[in-house]
């Protein structure tokens, strides 16, 4: 069997050129319509795409003019109505409460039955500012700081703490509970979170290669958004999951001219991904050669009504045709998906209860 | 209960709101039951959502807290412990619902004004207009210890930061005309703020503004900013009405039409055919929810040490606490008490009326709230939001996730039979549910 590729698909705003809500069928009122949300998840889950991923930013950028529903919230609310899609938001560490985060994204691994992911990411020092929190001096060692408190405050219930003993009149056992006492020097967290272990033990981590302080902090990310296919031999560790922006053929207009129209209206900045553009079947073909030399690709859509299309009629059937897209099954974990293990408990006292990568429900 | 007559109605037209509390974090579930489901799990959430919102509720309503109650250093064990982040858990609801409302108790303390105001803006946006934020003011160096900002406030100026809070959310708010969004900056001693927002306006154009608290100082904070208060006043007709009044005054002198604020009292309801069921049914509930255990340990926070070795039939101790105040920090029952007074005219009560230190504890029960006949029910909710002494209820199932049943197949249509509750959702925003005038800053 091949190994599968997961694929991921970023649904923010109008797609990632920052044209795109121009060229979109939307109006900018659509744009955030949860309806359209719900729609982007449906289709997505239906065709076996690995996960959806929820880029945000508080501050307005270039990529979105016209705007962000907070990315936590975006993924809550089609929590309940997929189920087997992974479900990844993106929540800063550069300036939120690392007690917060961790409630946050077990909230939503409980509400999705174990299918959340989270995208850590540093933001720009002005996100801090606008928002009235210090900057922290070092952003890459902050990540890492808040990643190992939210990851402790994950493990602050033991997976079986609540035990409900009517003899003794015991809702939980306080001894699986535990204080974490992370003290970072600039900030400290007391514990156990308000939130009980959720259905992964850990949501699926993820982190930008660019930030990441030590290229192989294995410790710190599941999965690592890289740019650059060679990635996943230098980093030995987690998953690679290659980030691609893609300008896809539709019916009435090239690929190319289409790049071109939209960057006349407003260009496009580098961010360090690749950027691809052709037809859906060369993609399909490009996608599966990457087979084995990454573990998944996020794709990003120019123009998000026009080039979801084209991939989903034409890429995603090449792809499955081929075997190479595995989809997840419903009731599955995002971890199981992926194949990684279920975290044991940092401070669990008795035999873990599940430390392989089976369905731990 | 004597019934009214009809020159006692000072709204004569008035009907019954209600919203559901699920507190999570309490004694007054009963988790012990059969019936009692996971305290977590989704599905517990998704049925009483649905449940309430069959029942044309105007809202759900998530509390919030952020620390695990303790007492003396030790986990308090017998109650529900652990619950969702609410903002969170309300929008997977939102995906799951159509009408309801969805309300997050969110604190001013631990928090910060464009972060907050942004999520609390998606959730708005995610549900079509139905979000609300219960403002509260959560203000102790023991919650601050999971926060970057630690116990960094002085009690004495919660309710000022409160207020900045909600004056630079709703700022965030007005801040998108339709077409552009203007930047917000805010340097008031308390915020240090310059933000751009990117969340378009919601149907209602702002969420709800509910407030929980009852110091003087929290009720002018809720009738200068709030659209409804969330109060204690549930359980007696008297107090509530006072309390009522109250609101409607402060309301008046802080330059606002009179019932600009509605009051929605948390309570507890239990529905029962008959008067003998009621009675047993009522008495089961609250032995259920005060446990031996459960008494041990309230008579303990009042004595400041560990009393679960006594025998809860048997008397009160005989000595006085250890402690002279009733520890506020720590989610205790009687915060702020003068402990050995509390305690002599407990010891003087149980004296008196023969009662054994469960049955003082059970006397002294804040649980009671409603319980009758659908039609005794229906009679009474009617009498009290026409006499004013609330617009309606937010109700703590004592059971969950089925304690809404009973509320929802019997007393709703016995409120509608009499034209004191709405027969269909008559809009999409809770702003709507709740006959709300525009915000106040859109006015
Ligand atoms: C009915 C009611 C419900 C409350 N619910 C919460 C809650 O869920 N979370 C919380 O942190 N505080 C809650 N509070 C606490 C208040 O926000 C406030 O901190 C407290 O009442 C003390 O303020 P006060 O002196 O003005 O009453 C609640 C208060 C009331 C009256």
């Amino acid at each position: 069997m091949t190994t599968p590729l997961h694929l991921f698909l970023d649904v923010d705003g109008g797609g990632w050129h920052p044209a795109a809500w121009r060229w979109s069928r939307s109006t900018p009122d659509e744009v955030f319509s949860p309806g359209r949300l719900r729609g982007f998840a449906v289709t997505a889950q239906a065709q076996g795409l690995t996960g959806l991923t929820f880029e945000d930013s508080p501050l307005p950028d270039a990529r979105n003019p016209v705007g962000h529903l907070d990315a936590v919230q975006r993924a809550a609310f089609l929590a309940g109505t997929t189920e087997a899609v992974g479900l990844l938001p993106v929540a800063a560490t550069t300036y939120s409460e690392p007690f917060h985060v961790a409630a946050q994204i077990a909230s939503l691994d409980h509400s999705s039955a174990g299918r959340a992911g989270w995208i850590a990411t540093t933001s720009p020092a002005a996100v801090a500012r606008s928002v009235d929190l210090p900057v922290a001096p070092d952003p890459a060692g902050e990540l890492a700081d808040v990643v190992h408190a939210v990851r402790s405050l994950w493990d602050s219930w033991e997976d079986d703490a609540v035990v409900r003993d009517v003899a003794t009149g015991r809702y939980v056992d306080r001894d699986r509970l535990h204080h974490v006492d992370v003290d970072t020097g600039r900030w400290s967290v007391k514990g156990p979170l308000t939130v009980p272990r959720s259905p992964q033990g850990h949501a699926v981590v993820v982190v930008r290669e660019e930030d990441l302080r030590h290229r192989a902090d294995r410790s710190t990310a599941d999965v690592v958004l890289s740019g650059d296919a060679g990635a996943r031999r230098a980093l030995g560790g987690p998953l690679v999951v290659l980030d691609v922006e893609v300008v896809l053929d539709t019916d009435a207009h090239a690929a190319t001219d289409r790049l071109a129209a939209l960057d006349a209206t407003a260009p496009a900045p580098d961010r360090g991904r690749i950027r691809w553009a052709g037809s859906g079947q060369a993609l399909a073909a490009w996608l599966t050669d990457l087979t084995g030399v990454v573990d998944g690709v996020r794709l990003h859509a120019a123009v998000l009504d026009e080039d979801l299309r084209t991939l989903l009629r034409t890429t995603v059937p090449a792809l499955r045709a081929a075997r190479v897209l595995r989809p997840p099954l419903p009731g599955a974990t995002l971890r199981s998906t992926l194949g990684l293990e279920r975290p044991a408990n940092r401070y669990a006292t008795g035999p873990a209860l599940v430390t392989t990568g089976g369905d731990p429900r | 209960m004597t019934t009214p007559s009809s020159g006692d109605l000072r709204f004569p037209d008035a009907v019954v709101h209600f919203g559901v509390f699920f507190q999570g974090v309490n004694h007054s579930t009963i988790w012990s039951d059969p019936r009692s489901g996971s305290q977590m799990a989704h599905s517990t959430f998704v049925q009483l959502v649905r449940t309430a919102e069959r029942g044309l509720f105007d809202a759900f309503f998530l509390g919030e807290g952020l620390r695990l109650r303790e007492q003396r250093g030790r986990i308090h064990d017998l109650d529900v412990v652990g619950r969702p982040d609410a903002l969170t858990e309300l929008a997977t609801l939102a995906g799951l619902t159509t009408h309801i409302g969805l309300v997050a108790t969110q604190n001013t303390t631990y928090n910060d004004p464009a972060d907050l105001a942004r999520r609390l803006a998606s959730l708005d946006v995610l549900s079509g207009g139905r979000a609300a934020w219960n403002v509260v003011t959560t203000d102790n160096a023991w919650t601050g210890e999971n926060f970057r900002r630690g116990g960094h406030l002085d009690h004495a100026d919660r309710y000022e930061r409160a207020e900045r809070f909600v004056r630079t959310a709703q700022r965030v708010w007005d801040s998108w005309d339709g077409e552009r969004y203007t930047p917000v900056e805010v340097r008031d001693g308390f915020f240090d703020v310059e933000f751009t927002p990117t969340v378009p306006r919601s149907p209602q154009q702002h969420p709800v503004l509910f407030q929980a608290g009852d110091s003087p100082a929290g009720r002018d904070f809720a009738t200068r900013t709030a659209d409804v208060v969330f109060s204690r006043h549930g359980t007696d007709h008297a107090d509530a009405l006072a309390f009522a009044d109250d609101i409607r005054r402060r309301t008046v002198a802080a330059g606002r039409p009179e019932g600009d604020v509605l009051v929605l009292p948390g309570t507890q309801i239990v529905v029962a055919d008959n008067e003998a069921e009621v009675e047993e049914k009522a008495r089961w509930v609250l032995e259920q929810q005060v446990t031996p255990a459960t008494a041990l340990s309230l008579v303990g926070q009042v004595w400041g040490e560990d009393l679960s070795h006594l025998d809860p039939d048997g008397p009160l101790p005989a000595h006085d606490p250890v402690i002279s105040v009733v520890d506020g920090t720590r989610g205790a029952h009687r915060t702020g008490a003068d402990a050995v007074a509390l305690a002599q005219r407990w010891r003087a009560e149980a004296e008196e009326g023969k009662f054994s230190l469960r049955e003082l504890v059970l006397h002294h029960s804040s649980e009671r709230g409603f319980a009758g006949t659908a039609s005794q029910l229906a009679d009474d909710l009617t009498h009290w939001v026409r006499t004013g002494a609330s617009d309606g209820f937010n109700i703590t199932p004592y059971l969950v996730p089925s304690g809404l049943d009973d509320v929802v197949d019997q007393l709703v249509p016995a409120l509608q039979d009499r034209g004191a509750y709405p027969t269909e959702y008559v809009g999409t925003t809770l702003r709507e549910h709740l006959g709300l005038r525009a915000p106040l800053t859109r006015r």
